[in-house]
C-alpha cells in the first residue's frame, strides 16, 4: 500500500483534529498525529487488517528547540509497506503515552529516548536510563544540554596538547561554557518543519 | 676473577661509570670466567637483569577489549601477527593473573570506574598500553562527544601510548617490545637493597612532548 493510500485509510477513521499533516513525497513518508488521538491512531494502524503494522522498526526524538517531536516508524511484514508516525511534544512537559502495550520492542526504544532526549512515556513498565550510567545529570541530545565539567572526578577538559592540535582547549571550553540559546516560544508565523519535512 | 667481579659489582650501579666502561668490565669477567673453564656453570649478572628476563618474556596481557581496537589487539593475537612470539599472547581472564593491560577500545565515562577497578585489581607490577586515538585522548569524540573519557591517563597510569585509528598489529607489537624494554631497566631488587635510588624503569614516553612528561 502507498503511503497515500495508508493516509486515506486512516482519514477514512479518524477526524481532521487527529491527523495534522502528511507528506509523502519525502524519502520516508510521515503522518502527523495530534498527542491526544496518538495511541488509538497506533492501535488502529496496528490493528486494521489492510494496514497490520506489526514491525515497530525504531523509534527516535529530534529537539526542535521550542518543541520535541517524537517518530516512529512503523512496517508491515505482511503488506510490505512502511509509514513513519510523528507527534509533537510540549518541551516543559514532555509526557507521551508508552506504546509498549502494542509492540513489546517499544521498550527498549523509548528508554532510549527517555535516557538521551528526556521524553517521558507514561506506562512504559520499567522506564529508567538504558545508555548513560544511573547517576548521569540531564539528558546529552537536548539542544540546551550542558556537559558537565567532571564525571567522578574524571575531569572532562583535555589536556593542552599544543604541539599535538591547534587549539583544542579553546574549542572545548567554547562548547562547554556557552550552551546553545534557547529561542523564545514558538511564533506562529515561521515553522521549523519547513526546513526539514 | 675475585677482583674483576669486586669492580663488576661495584660499577654495576655506579651512576658516574660509563656504559661503555660497563661494557669492558663485563667483557672481561666473561672471558675470565671462560678461562677457568667456568663458562658453562657460571653466570655472573644481577639479579634484577634475570628476572627482568623473565618478567619481560612472559607479559601476560588482560582479556578486555572495549571496541574497535580490540578487534585490532585479537589480530595482532592470532597466528598471522602472532604476539605469542614475544611472550604476551596468554590472554588472561582475570586482571589477577595479568600483568599488562592493553586499553582497546574507547573509553566512556559509564566505563570508566570499571577500567580503575579492573587496573586496581591487578597483581604489581603492572603496565598499561593504551591503544589507539580514543584512549589516548577522546580521538574523534574528543570535541563534541559527552561520554567519553578523554584519555585513558586521567584514570590509570599509561606506560605505553599507540597512536593510530586503530592502529595496526604492528603497531602493538612495536609497543609491546618498547614495554619489554622499559621492564628491562627496572631494578626491582636493587632499589630494596640500597644499591639503586628507585625502582621504576625509565620513562619511555617521548620526550619531544613535554606534556607527555611525568612529574
Amino acid at each position: 500500500m502507498k503511503p497515500e493510500e495508508i493516509f486515506d485509510t486512516l482519514r477514512k477513521q479518524f477526524s481532521d483534529s487527529a491527523l495534522l499533516d502528511f507528506d509523502g513525497t519525502v524519502k520516508s513518508p510521515f503522518i502527523r498525529v495530534a498527542p491526544d488521538h496518538f495511541t488509538s491512531v497506533m492501535r488502529f494502524l496496528r490493528d486494521a487488517p489492510g494496514l497490520a503494522f506489526d514491525y515497530l522498526q525504531l523509534i527516535t526524538a529530534v529537539d526542535w528547540i521550542e518543541y520535541f517531536e517524537v517518530v516512529y516508524h512503523l512496517y508491515s511484514m505482511k503488506q510490505g509497506h512502511k509509514i513513519a508516525v510523528k507527534v509533537k511534544v510540549p518541551r516543559e512537559n514532555p509526557v507521551i503515552p508508552s506504546v509498549t502495550s502494542l509492540w513489546p520492542a517499544a521498550d527498549w526504544h523509548e528508554r532510549e529516548q527517555y535516557d538521551l532526549m528526556g521524553v517521558i512515556f507514561e506506562g512504559h513498565p520499567d522506564l529508567r536510563r538504558i545508555l548513560c550510567p544511573e547517576d548521569w545529570e540531564g539528558h546529552p541530545l537536548r539542544k540546551d544540554y550542558v556537559q558537565p565539567v567532571e564525571y567522578h572526578g574524571i575531569s572532562n577538559v583535555r589536556q593542552a596538547r599544543d604541539d599535538w592540535y591547534p587549539k583544542p582547549d579553546e574549542d572545548a571550553k567554547a562548547i562547554i561554557t556557552k550552551p546553545p540559546q534557547l529561542k523564545s516560544p514558538p511564533s506562529s508565523t515561521a515553522s521549523p518543519d519547513s526546513k526539514n519535512p | 676473577m675475585g677482583k674483576l667481579l669486586d669492580t663488576r659489582l661495584k660499577h654495576e650501579f655506579d651512576p658516574a661509570v660509563s656504559d661503555r666502561e660497563r661494557e669492558r668490565i663485563r667483557k672481561e669477567l666473561n672471558e675470565a670466567i671462560r678461562r677457568e673453564g667456568l663458562d658453562r656453570a657460571l653466570y655472573v649478572a644481577p639479579v634484577d637483569s634475570l628476572f627482568n628476563w623473565a618478567r619481560l618474556g612472559s607479559l601476560w596481557p588482560m582479556t578486555f577489549g572495549l571496541a574497535c581496537c580490540a578487534i585490532e589487539m585479537m589480530a595482532a593475537s592470532a597466528s598471522r601477527f602472532d604476539i605469542d612470539r614475544f611472550g604476551a599472547g596468554a590472554f588472561r581472564a582475570t586482571p589477577r593473573q595479568a600483568d599488562v593491560m592493553i586499553v582497546a577500545g574507547t573509553v566512556t565515562y559509564k566505563m570508566a570506574p570499571r577500567v580503575k577497578r579492573l587496573f586496581e585489581q591487578m597483581p604489581e607490577p603492572k603496565y598499561v598500553i593504551a591503544m589507539g586515538a580514543c584512549v589516548l585522548g577522546g580521538g574523534p569524540y574528543s570535541l563534541h562527544g559527552y561520554h567519553v573519557v578523554k584519555g585513558v591517563d586521567k584514570i590509570v597510569p599509561v606506560d605505553v601510548y599507540v597512536p593510530g585509528c586503530p592502529p595496526r598489529p604492528e603497531t602493538l607489537l612495536e609497543a609491546l617490545m618498547r614495554l619489554q624494554e622499559k621492564v628491562r631497566s627496572e631494578h626491582f631488587v636493587a632499589a630494596k637493597l640500597g644499591l639503586y635510588p628507585e625502582p621504576l624503569g625509565r620513562s619511555i614516553v617521548d620526550e619531544r612532548f613535554p606534556s607527555q612528561k611525568k612529574a
